[in-house]
């Protein structure tokens, strides 16, 4: 049994390291790509999405255990100008390259959502100073509302009536990412101002 | 060759290096202080036993592959998932180190604190091989081979290319045994923690690639993708280091 438990052990360690972290949120983000890709999206973007978001929040965690002082602006335009880049140039040189289709541009949405969303953020964190739950579930269900409008109407551009079906789908998977995201700049940027307000 | 193979080649010689750097100071204070001939025989021992590995796995990865003449098999997307695993934990101390809020590794420091233990541990004069020295270097080289052998079995199963992985593998084992032999010190010089950074970026990338296929995406620009995975990954890299770099000031 104890070789049994140090075989294992070793394996664990081995493959998921000394940071769990990393290895639950690929699983999530593989996980969702997939989810996308049955609801007829091609959702290129989703790992390196993730994997900006993720090293984002390792980096602002590793200031706040070391206890550095965070700067907010710092914070919040690290984590917003990659996010840009990595979601709008990749999709703009396909459309130029390549041409598109509508699915490629659900990026698009979602990259206005997070910038809508942390603007709002940071406006509303500097009044609060706290973690306000409630306002995360309100800016997801906003952009939830946005995500949708917009599907709506590239769906009557030139979706078929069988896509049409899967809209539901898409429009979940879609609003979860857009809250994960929103959530993790929450915790980010709230964090980082009470660091600031502390020192 | 093509993009794949190059890169490919590149990031098993790159992860290689650093990985037997790392085991050449193992070896070299055990060789030292206690003898070469148990060294030796640990560290050729260790790399048998890494060749047997490779054997084992390669066979039972190829063997899942779906040869029907589908170029992208669902084993892309475990392969993705394991090779954007191990990426990201590189890149991340990589990251971490260059950027200041984690001690990079010393070399030499880990190689006084060894040489030091080594020469306190006892010696039974009447085994023919030092078995203190046989079990830290057999341990050592193993341990740090581990990790090369699962990048070499998994990037060379995904497309068939094991041996090209493989050749990188041993011509950077070469270099720093060779490295090693002319220095006879640690191999404090070598820029590990870039080297490291590197390897996590070309592990992130790939990973992202087969991962993203495996689960049926199709990439803009085909294998392009790679290059602009690559750019992308780089750039937050270095955004990051600059920013934790950056931190210290405040």
């Amino acid at each position: 049994m104890k070789y049994i438990k140090v075989f294992f052990e070793f394996w664990r360690r081995f493959i998921v390291g000394d940071d769990a972290r990393i290895a639950v949120t690929v699983m999530w983000a593989m996980l969702f790509t997939k989810s996308l890709v049955e609801n007829f999206i091609n959702g290129w973007m989703m790992i390196p999405v993730v994997v900006f978001t993720l090293f984002i929040y390792l980096a602002y965690d590793v200031i706040r255990k070391t206890k550095k002082t965070p700067d907010t602006v710092n914070i919040f335009w690290m984590g917003l100008v990659p996010m840009i880049i990595a979601i709008t140039i990749p999709t703009l040189l396909f459309r130029i390259c390549v041409g598109t289709t509508n699915a490629q541009f659900t990026f698009i949405p979602i990259s206005i959502c997070i910038i809508v969303g942390t603007v709002t953020l940071v406006v509303l964190y500097r009044l609060l100073r706290e973690f306000p739950v409630l306002i995360i579930f309100i800016l997801g269900c906003i952009s939830l509302g946005v995500v949708t409008i917009w599907q709506a109407s590239l769906n009557s551009l030139s979706y078929t009536i069988a896509q049409d079906y899967s809209t539901i789908g898409n429009v979940l998977s879609l609003a979860i990412v857009v809250i994960f995201i929103i959530v993790c700049f929450t915790h980010l940027i709230g964090r980082s101002v009470t660091v600031s307000t502390d020192n | 060759m093509t993009t794949y193979q190059v890169f490919l080649w590149i990031s098993v010689f790159v992860a290689t290096t650093v990985e037997m750097v790392e085991a050449l100071t193992i070896v070299l204070a055990l060789g030292i202080t206690r003898g070469w001939r148990t060294a030796l025989i640990a560290t050729g021992a260790a790399i048998a036993t890494l060749a047997i590995v490779v054997a084992i796995f390669s066979t039972v990865l190829l063997t899942l592959n779906d040869d029907s003449g589908s170029p992208i098999t669902p084993l892309w997307a475990i392969v993705g998932g394991l090779l954007l695993v191990f990426g990201l934990q590189w890149m991340k101390k990589a990251i971490f180190r260059l950027g200041g809020v984690l001690p990079s590794r010393d070399e030499v420091e880990i190689y006084k604190k060894l040489t030091h233990n080594a020469t306190k541990a006892p010696r039974r004069k009447k085994d023919t091989i030092d078995w203190y020295s046989f079990v830290m270097v057999f341990k050592g080289v193993l341990l740090e081979g581990f990790e090369v052998v699962f990048i070499v079995v998994v990037f060379g199963s995904a497309r068939g290319e094991l041996g090209l992985g493989a050749s990188a593998a041993v011509v950077a084992l070469v270099v720093v045994m060779l490295l090693g032999w002319i220095i006879h010190k640690p191999l404090s010089k070598i820029p590990e923690d870039w080297m490291k950074l590197a390897v996590g970026l070309l592990l992130t990338t790939f990973g992202t690639y087969f991962g993203s296929e495996g689960l049926g995406i199709v990439w803009p620009l085909g294998e392009w993708a790679l290059l602009y995975l690559l750019i992308l990954y780089t750039f937050l890299s270095v955004f990051m280091i600059y920013f934790l770099r950056a931190g210290d000031e405040v």
